[in-house]
């Protein structure tokens, strides 16, 4: 009996510590299950690819500030990266009746599906990252794949006149974030044959970034070079340099803080800020002008800032590098970075935010 | 001249008492080795075979974990997670005691040890299967690890840290490898040495008549979960030294390395049959997989699927000597 009781004691504990690692916010209630006319609170339900990465908690940071200036409720689900899991999270939100499901895709082809069930029972969805082609979703994106192109671009005419190595670090092929990042700068290099590329599989992991970046030193005499395709995977190649004694440059991105930091102390020479908290205010605060049918564009691009030093920015515009197919760079100082990093409930916030309406 | 030939002898009886099975890891190490020297010679370079054994140490213990579990014909699916875990409870711990490395160790060894009772208590007490029971922990240490980090990062600078995570002795040992050579050694004494060791052998050939021949078998299973919480824990520790950060997202791929590691040395799934020298050969045989695969510049996108492919090999290698041997 004592056994027993001991038993139960340690599955109710156990139970109750995966709920609460597992939710991240309210469920919603029948009080607040949609925003009807009477005036309830927006419920988004936040479909995100997992909660194990330094990067999500930089959204929800920004995200859960969002929700506060433009009084919105949230209901963050992960799925580990898992599309099937992610399909039935979606189709739970379509059941509890929430108004808005936001969605970090795992796949954006697998979700298509998933997606216009939602848009067809009257739920809105916004795709973050990369677009969902669906038939009636919103879509909130940074251009990963021009970004991506935008730093090899630069990389490739630093090192002009070199013969050597680049190396890249990437997270996990199939992911459609880590595959864009990869082709841009695949495609941005190809343009420089004095250069050679090298890649290395970080798997959103320090550890093993670090131990691929070891591998790529060692093996490469000729290295000039190591760009990262997140922050979170750079600090490991960057203790992985540390430890090498070589003075290898290397760039990121995402501009975290403390990836800023290291683009102060010299270790990163560009580096480009979406910051997470930053981008995580602003997707909430589309939901608000989703919710309440306001005229915008159903693509929203987010503007992106590229760090780099006044020698470097100077090179950049001087060639032309400011443009990539299109795309045109927004160059600011590491002061600046900083400051767009942490003032984005200003940029972004009830008073001053407007959505992109082209009209079309 | 007397002295030459003792020590002839003593060399050979050594090299005879070691059995085929370890060769054929041998074998396949010395050939991989051999391939990728002749298609990147930097490869052999001393600076790459010192990173190697930094880089396996973490995993290599968390292996000798898995073996011993293993070999009781059990399975501990929370190592992996585990490690996260254990790294975020000691780093969280070493901040909030304004850097206090007896605590970061500590902390360390005592997450481990936690997730090793749990995982005893499960299997022992509740008569939950291994394969459950540890999967449940991983969940379970998945969720403490983003609750006690709360998805946040912090970067270790202690210079105890750095030596911890990529020191060396006298030039030529990396520490942690030295440790993981440590390990090996007190799980090979547990093993060989002593009661305990026995009855692990005894409980994964046959649990049934090692129970009816007076062992007790809750307490030696459990404390064979602690035991592998024990080395999840000091894994943690070597690898957020290593690679001088907490980081929620450190688990990689541990668990799954960890357990090939000691699968291609020749520990049996089925139970029963395990040795460190095997699960060594295993570590550095992985170890020089994902090395070589850099030097050789497999394409990232295939890295994956190559190393598994070794893997495989080498695990049909070493069952095709096996069956020869039995047959």
């Amino acid at each position: 009996m004592k056994k027993r009781g001991l038993l139960l004691f340690l599955a109710v504990v156990m139970i109750s510590l995966a709920l609460v690692g597992c939710s991240g916010g309210e469920e919603p209630g029948d009080e607040t299950g949609g925003n009807d006319e009477t005036g309830d609170k927006i419920v988004v339900g936040m479909s995100m690819i997992d909660y194990t990465n330094p990067g999500f908690i930089g959204i929800k940071t920004g995200a859960d500030k969002a929700a506060e200036d433009y009084d919105i409720e949230l209901i963050w689900k992960g799925c580990e990266g898992n599309l099937d899991k992610q399909i039935d999270v979606i189709r739970g939100f379509i059941q509890q009746g929430v108004d808005i499901i936001m969605v970090d895709s795992v796949d954006v082809n697998g979700l298509v599906s998933v997606v216009n069930e939602a848009t067809d029972a009257g739920v809105k969805v916004l795709a973050i990252g990369s677009p969902i082609p669906g038939k009636d979703n919103y879509n909130a994106i940074y251009p990963d794949y021009v970004d991506a192109k935008f730093a090899a671009r630069v990389i490739g005419h630093i090192y002009e006149g070199q013969e050597g190595t680049i190396g890249l670090i990437v997270g996990s092929p199939g992911n459609l974030v880590s595959d864009n990042r990869q082709r841009g700068f695949e495609d941005g290099l190809a343009e420089f044959e004095n250069l050679k590329l090298v890649t290395g599989l970080g798997n959103w992991d320090p550890n093993q970034a670090m131990t691929a970046a070891e591998d790529i030193i060692r093996s490469n005499d000729d290295l000039l070079h190591i760009h990262v395709i997140q922050d979170g995977m750079s600090y490991g190649v960057l203790r992985a340099v540390q430890n090498s004694g070589k003075n290898i440059p290397m760039s990121s991105n995402d501009g975290d803080p403390e990836a800023l930091d290291n683009f102060e102390a010299g270790y990163y020479i560009l580096e480009n800020l979406n910051g997470a908290e930053r981008i995580g205010y602003w997707f909430v605060a589309l939901c608000h002008f989703i919710a309440n049918d306001y005229p915008m564009d159903k693509t929203q691009v987010n503007v992106l800032y590229k760090v780099m030093s006044d020698e470097l920015k100077e090179m950049v515009i001087e060639k032309g590098l400011d443009e990539v197919d299109g795309v045109k760079m927004q160059i600011v100082s590491l002061e600046e970075a900083r400051e767009l990093g942490s003032n984005y409930q200003e940029e972004f916030g009830p008073e001053k935010f407007e959505p992109t309406n082209s009209g079309q | 001249m007397t002295k030459d030939i003792i020590t002839e002898n003593f060399i050979i009886k050594a090299i005879k008492k070691v059995p085929t099975q370890r060769w054929v890891a041998v074998g396949i190490l010395f050939v991989l080795v051999l391939v990728i020297s002749i298609a990147n010679p930097l490869f052999l370079r001393w600076n790459n075979i010192i990173g190697i054994t930094q880089q396996v140490a973490a995993m290599g213990i968390i292996a000798l974990g898995a073996m011993v579990v293993i070999i009781t014909g059990g399975i501990d699916l929370s190592s992996g997670n585990g490690l996260a875990m254990a790294g975020v409870l000691a780093g969280v711990l070493y901040l909030r005691t304004g850097e206090n490395i007896a605590v970061l160790i500590l902390g360390a060894i005592v997450g481990g040890l936690v997730l090793g009772i749990i995982n005893g208590f499960l299997i022992t007490k509740s008569n939950l299967k291994p394969f459950v029971a540890t999967l449940a922990t991983m969940a379970l240490a998945q969720g403490m690890t983003l609750l006690i980090s709360e998805g946040q990062l912090a970067f270790l600078t202690h210079p105890v840290t750095y030596m911890i995570g990529g020191g060396n002795i006298l030039g030529f040992l990396s520490i942690p490898f030295a440790i993981f050579l440590v390990m090996c050694l007190i799980t090979s004494i547990i093993l060989n040495r002593t009661k305990f060791g026995t009855y692990i052998y005894a409980m994964g050939g046959n649990e049934e008549a090692a129970h009816y021949v007076g062992i007790n078998i809750t307490k030696y299973k459990w404390l064979t979960y602690i035991y592998a919480g024990f080395t999840t824990g000091v894994a943690a520790l070597i690898a957020i030294c290593r690679v001088g950060q907490i980081a929620p997202n450190l688990q990689g791929s541990f668990l799954l390395d960890g357990i090939a590691a000691a699968i291609i040395g020749g520990t049996s799934p089925a139970g029963g049959k395990g040795t460190v020298l095997g699960t060594l050969l295993g570590v550095l045989i992985l170890g020089v997989i994902s090395n070589a695969l850099t030097f050789m510049n497999v394409s990232s996108t295939a890295q994956t699927a190559v190393k598994g492919a070794i893997i495989l090999l080498a695990i049909l290698i070493d069952a095709l000597f096996n069956l020869r041997k039995s047959g």
